[in-house]
């Protein structure tokens, strides 16, 4: 009995350390979390509110920086003699962009003294979810450059600063591209400012042009054409397909740029909020598209991500692909310029160029910055003509800074010439995406795409798959305009 | 003097004890903790405690049942296959034959390969244009068409199991060689001598030494089967049309993907009761540890 007694008490004491040591541990992190804060309430009010949501003095104080508040809040994590190292990420790391980022960091450090910038690339496959940890962890970088389609979800987080009064204080600020400061302070219900794009890359068709000559076939200027070509140009016994399309998660995305370039449709909600995805002339679209899978693509084509359908098209086994100027340097790397080109969408059913604002990536402030002056100088060097213009001719898209369009370069990119003219033409009007929305990404890379697959496979019907999806958006929409009080 | 004795194994353990309460108990707890809120990263201000709701969604939820479905099919598969495969394996490997070694190296090299080089691996062979699976089987007559073998949802899954198998059976050859090793050679002999052939070496030498190895070899690989993702993520990413999700992957998807941790912790919840209630009964009923118990 006393050795039972003995053995209670022994187990209970070694809890109680264990759990002390905890506790402690746990204290200890809490202590240096605080300490290693620079001092700010920020990191404090975020961390206690288990969640970004933070608290309304964290909030405040961001703002306060936003607004053009002294970096003094900052100093503690500089070095000594005002230096300061800011974490830069690249959301789409890769051989296409990379060593021109990296070229533009050194140079943006060599420019100056106090300010060095560190270059971390991320894969694109990842980067949404390695941006969602590290919000969650309070460990994002100083600086970042994302999707458009996240901005929403991150100002909800309030993990950003507002970018206004730096952007209007700006010389350089009038010459950057109205139209897309504008879709970023979408991303905002209250219309700040939170991102600044850099480069747009527009969708459009890429058509191996000498394989089309070699069999007599005319680039498509109409739908019609294009549908004629993508049929001539399949011989599936040799593994060649006119068209090869996506089937990944981001298949929606590039589906929703052909649906409004075919029909046409200037609003992605109706005057009554409805999403018109599913108008029938998308429906006509949708049906003439499902019967090329498998027929005039390959099978495969049901799981394709970007990088098989790039190499589809460049390896030759696809004549045609949609995709938008972006994978330019792609093409570039593989084929000879002669063998490619890109085309813009053929005119819509009601006679217009219709375009979805383009993926519009930017650049935007964390709220762990140390110093979002320093940030900002940053942003600034890289919008400026010089390193916007190096960076849109080596990636192939289009520039953000409006100076950069009078170079020589962009009569000479044909990729980027193409996309200019069109969104240059009379006829054309773009269609604003719903990025906003904070199910816009759910609804466009989880929800739909194995609809798109079950469509394909007839296991579901075109109609079936389109109403789906409008109901989706008008409900998000709904929810939407209802808590922001539209 | 001697109660600080008496104490002192119990503080040696304290920094051990404390780490796997900071590492494993607390990560755990917590994801109990959030499977009870509403933990969205689009709506963080929504976020909060919701009680059962998370689970009374997954009774309903036809993409949750459908991948149950398939993580068993899944981990039924997998078990069998790589059990017999791995076996026959050992039990060629355990005799003594010229080369041996490097034969062994080999067989378990796919073991030690990542699960992303295996994936890759394996895409590239599937590749429905300039794969060299079609290639071989179009030269060799048994196809007229190349096969989208990841792409076709009759042969998705099958494709995908039959990577994992060949990264899989390495495991178990390793395990039940280590363990066939150790078989005393006087019992087979014994057996001879009492007139036994190769089924009776087998059934009434080598299968007791090996039970306890197989039983818990068998085990492990279907917790690791059932929570297996790299794999499916990389080669299909759960497609076509879900044909090939399994919890693992839909709680992941759910999870990671589209940022929805409180149903993503709900799932992860369900599938730890599911595994913890499998295994439980896979002990008992094998009787495992009962002889050394004896």
């Amino acid at each position: 009995m006393k050795k039972k007694i003995e053995k209670k008490l022994k187990r209970t004491a070694g809890m109680f350390l264990a759990a002390a040591m905890m506790t402690g541990s746990l204290w200890g992190c809490g202590q240096s979390s605080g300490s290693g804060s620079g001092g700010t309430d920020r990191q404090e009010g975020s961390r206690t509110g288990g969640n970004r949501q933070g608290g309304s003095q964290s909030k405040e104080n961001r703002q306060a920086s936003g607004t053009g508040g002294s970096p003094a809040g900052a100093a503690g994590s500089e070095g000594q003699a005002g230096k300061v190292t800011l974490t830069f990420w690249d959301e789409n790391a890769g051989e296409s962009r990379t060593p021109y980022y990296e070229e533009l960091i050194r140079r943006f450090n060599q420019s100056q003294e106090r300010i060095t910038v560190v270059y971390e690339g991320i894969p694109s496959s990842s980067a949404k979810e390695k941006y969602d940890v590290a919000i969650s962890t309070d460990t994002t970088p100083d600086i970042g450059h994302c999707n458009a389609a996240w901005g929403s979800n991150w100002v909800a987080q309030e993990c950003l600063i507002p970018l206004d009064q730096y952007f209007d204080t700006w010389e350089e600020g009038a010459y950057i591209n109205e139209n897309y400061i504008r879709l970023n302070r979408e991303l905002d219900p209250e219309g700040r400012l939170y991102m600044i794009t850099d480069t747009v890359s527009t969708p459009l068709m890429w058509v191996r042009a000498d394989l089309l000559k070699e069999r007599g076939v005319g680039i498509p200027a109409t739908w019609e054409e294009f549908f004629d070509a993508v049929e001539m140009m399949t011989d599936a016994d040799k593994g060649v397909y006119g068209f090869s399309m996506r089937g990944d998660s981001s298949c929606c995305v590039e589906l929703q740029h052909v649906l409004y370039a075919y029909s046409g449709i200037e609003n992605y909600f109706d005057e009554n909020g409805i999403c018109t995805i599913n108008a029938p002339e998308h429906v006509e679209f949708m049906k003439r598209y499902q019967a090329l899978y498998n027929t005039s693509t390959a099978e495969s084509d049901i799981t394709n991500s970007y990088k098989e359908m790039v190499a589809a098209f460049d390896g030759g086994s696809a004549a045609i692909i949609f995709h938008n100027t972006g994978s330019a340097s792609e093409h570039a790397s593989a084929l000879s310029p002669e063998q490619y080109q890109a085309v813009s969408f053929p005119v819509s059913l009601r006679g217009t160029y219709s375009y979805t604002a383009g993926s519009q990536g930017g650049y935007c402030i964390f709220d762990t910055c140390p110093d979002p002056e320093g940030a900002w100088e940053f942003i600034e060097f890289m919008l400026s003509e010089e390193s916007n213009s190096y960076w849109n001719e080596s990636i192939g898209q289009i520039p953000m800074n409006n100076k950069v369009l009078e170079e020589p370069w962009v009569e000479d990119a044909q990729a980027t010439k193409e996309a200019l003219n069109t969104l240059a033409s009379e006829k054309c009007h773009l269609v604003s995406q719903p990025k906003y929305l904070p199910d816009y990404s759910t609804i466009m890379n989880s929800n739909n795409p194995p609809n798109f697959q079950a469509m394909l496979l007839e296991e579901m019907s075109v109609e079936e798959f389109l109403d789906q999806w409008a109901e989706q958006m008008t409900e998000a929409y709904e929810e939407y305009r209802g808590s922001e009080g539209i | 003097m001697g109660r600080k004795k008496t104490y002192m194994p119990y503080l040696l353990m304290l920094p051990t004890a404390a780490l796997l309460i900071w590492l494993l108990l607390y990560p755990v707890g917590n994801v109990f903790y959030t499977s009870f809120r509403r933990e969205l990263l689009t709506r963080p201000k929504q976020n909060g405690f919701i009680g059962l709701d998370n689970f009374v969604r997954i009774g309903t939820d036809p993409v949750f049942w459908e991948s149950l479905v398939h993580s068993f099919q899944w981990v039924a598969a997998e078990m069998g296959l790589q059990m017999v495969f791995g076996l026959g394996l050992a039990l060629l490997l355990k005799g003594r034959f010229k080369g041996c070694g490097v034969f062994r190296a080999v067989i378990f090299l796919p073991w030690a390969l990542s699960g992303v080089l295996v994936s890759m691996l394996w895409s590239m062979m599937y590749y429905e244009n300039v794969g060299v699976l079609n290639d071989l089987l179009q030269r060799l007559g048994i196809l007229s068409k190349a096969v989208a073998w990841t792409g076709n949802k009759h042969t998705a899954f099958w494709a995908l199991i039959a990577a994992e198998l060949w990264r899989g059976i390495p495991f178990f050859s390793i395990m039940l060689l280590a363990a066939l090793q150790s078989v005393p050679q006087e019992l087979y002999e014994a057996c001879r001598a009492d007139g036994g052939g190769m089924r009776e070496n087998f059934f009434y030498v080598s299968f007791p030494y090996i039970k306890e190895t197989l039983v818990l070899t068998t085990l492990l690989r279907t917790i690791w089967e059932f929570n297996s993702v790299d794999l499916i993520l990389n080669l299909t990413g759960g497609g076509p049309v879900h044909k090939t999700t399994t919890l693992a992957v839909y709680l992941a998807n759910t999870a990671r993907r589209d940022g929805n941790f409180g149903y993503g912790s709900s799932l992860a919840v369900v599938s730890f009761l599911i595994l913890f209630v499998l295994a439980g009964g896979y002990l008992r009923l094998s009787g495992f540890g009962k002889e050394e118990r004896g």
